[in-house]
């Protein structure tokens, strides 16, 4: 288990990685979450417990890279993990298609609650790099959820 | 005389009556109706006779003695892309150098204040919240509040400090709020980050003369950041007599996705490295 969690965090180290040096590096205003992705990943392949762990502490090390008020992220992170859990009792979770659609729901989702909490005026917001970053924060989920599946079962056998 | 010479000089006879009647006829563009098809005849006997000589020529200069131009070519190709490549990274040290040269420029042009320089490091994970992680921190006499500039402008002030990296909100971010004052007019207000790349300076009142394009600083009211750092310019505003305050929306002079070198200003006192 430990070490499933470590390997967790070396992949999130890298995806931080990417997500604030790499992309902002290509265009400023773009930004893709890829822990959405691995959030759907744990609630597939992880007990609920070690789940939640790991959301728990990548938020956390999510919020240090963010100006939102500290414990927004987590909660942010922590309601989708709740409700992608709850979800995975109604939708299948390991059809590709639903993680990608999932993903980019929830990414947008984070986007309006984020706004909202901020009671930012929409006027002059940029569009098209928020719905870039949802498509591609879809497109990588499917990605991130079969590591997290690889991890578990290298370590598993 | 025989009948060989009978027959000779009836030839000259010819050829010389001949030559007569050319020279008769005066004009050389007469002779063009007659001449023309015997150089058109030539120009055909011509072609006929140099087209395997031309074959020859063409498979010894197009093929025979080009062996060794396609190895030339690859050759060129490859010094081309490597001149390319020196090209573009001289192109990056150029604008890097006059990047550089601006940040030196700025801390003569400040001297009163300490000044350290610091490297962009990585940018917020939202796009919602503008905050960026520069390569500085406490053990490089970083600290909390300190004001954050480049030599456009105001960038914004340090959050959170960790002894090697510091988290800085920019001016753009919405929790930003820097008490400001027009340059030329002394109007105070407090501008404000909107999460855009616009400003607002509010509590402006509607009754002010505010004019677009007037730059707009910070006015050290608050005690965070020093007097007289350029914020922006006023780019549009919106006076309702029936409002108190008037809409003014700044442009700020930092294009924030373009910061790369910053400064922490720290207070009064000799440069620092």
């Amino acid at each position: 288990m430990v070490r499933t969690q470590i390997s967790l965090f070396g992949i999130l180290f890298l995806a931080v990685f990417l997500e604030t040096i790499i992309v902002p590096g290509l265009w400023s205003q773009l930004r893709m979450d890829l822990l959405i992705g691995m959030t759907i990943g744990v609630i597939i392949h992880l007990t609920f417990s070690q789940g939640l762990v790991f959301i728990m502490i990548a938020s956390l090390f999510l919020q240090a890279f963010s100006g939102a008020r500290p414990g927004f992220v987590p909660m942010m992170y922590l309601f989708s993990f709740l409700t992608i859990d709850i979800l995975k009792r109604v939708i299948y979770l390991e059809n590709v298609l639903t993680q990608l659609v999932l993903a980019l729901v929830f990414n947008m989702l984070l986007v309006v609650a984020y706004v909202i909490s901020m009671d930012m005026e929409l006027e002059g917001l940029e569009f098209w790099p928020l719905i870039t970053g949802s498509i591609l924060t879809g497109l990588m989920s499917p990605l991130m959820v079969r590591i997290v599946g690889h991890l578990k079962k290298a370590y598993e056998s | 005389m025989g009948h060989g010479n009978t027959q000779k000089i009836l030839l000259v006879i010819f050829a010389i009556g001949l030559v007569l009647i050319l020279l008769s006829l005066g004009q050389y563009r007469s002779l063009s109706f007659g001449l023309n098809p015997m150089r058109e005849g030539f120009y055909f006997f011509e072609e006929v006779i140099t087209i395997p000589f031309t074959f020859v020529h063409g498979l010894w200069t197009d093929y025979v003695a080009l062996v060794n131009t396609r190895q030339e070519n690859k050759e060129l190709s490859k010094n081309l892309a490597q001149s390319r490549v020196q090209c573009m990274t001289m192109q990056e040290l150029r604008s890097e150098n006059d990047r550089l040269r601006g940040m030196l420029d700025f801390k003569s042009e400040h001297a009163e204040y300490r000044l350290y320089p610091a490297r962009l490091l990585a940018q917020d994970i939202t796009n919602v919240f503008k905050t960026v992680i520069i390569d500085r921190g406490s053990k490089n006499n970083f600290f909390t509040d300190m004001p954050v500039v480049c030599p456009q402008g105001l960038v914004g002030r340090v959050i959170t400090i960790s002894p090697h990296t510091s988290q800085v909100l920019l001016i753009t971010d919405p929790n930003s709020a820097i008490p400001a004052v027009i340059e030329d007019t002394r109007v105070k207000g407090i501008v404000k980050g909107t999460g855009t790349n616009i400003l607002n300076l509010e509590y402006v009142r509607s009754t002010e003369f505010v004019q677009v394009g007037s730059v707009v600083v910070t006015s050290g009211l608050e005690g965070i950041f020093p007097r007289g750092l350029k914020i922006g310019r006023i780019q549009q505003v919106k006076m309702d007599q029936h409002k108190i305050f008037a809409k003014i929306l700044v442009s700020p002079s930092v294009e924030m996705s373009k910061i790369e070198g910053v400064f922490g200003v720290g207070g009064h006192g000799t440069d620092a490295d």
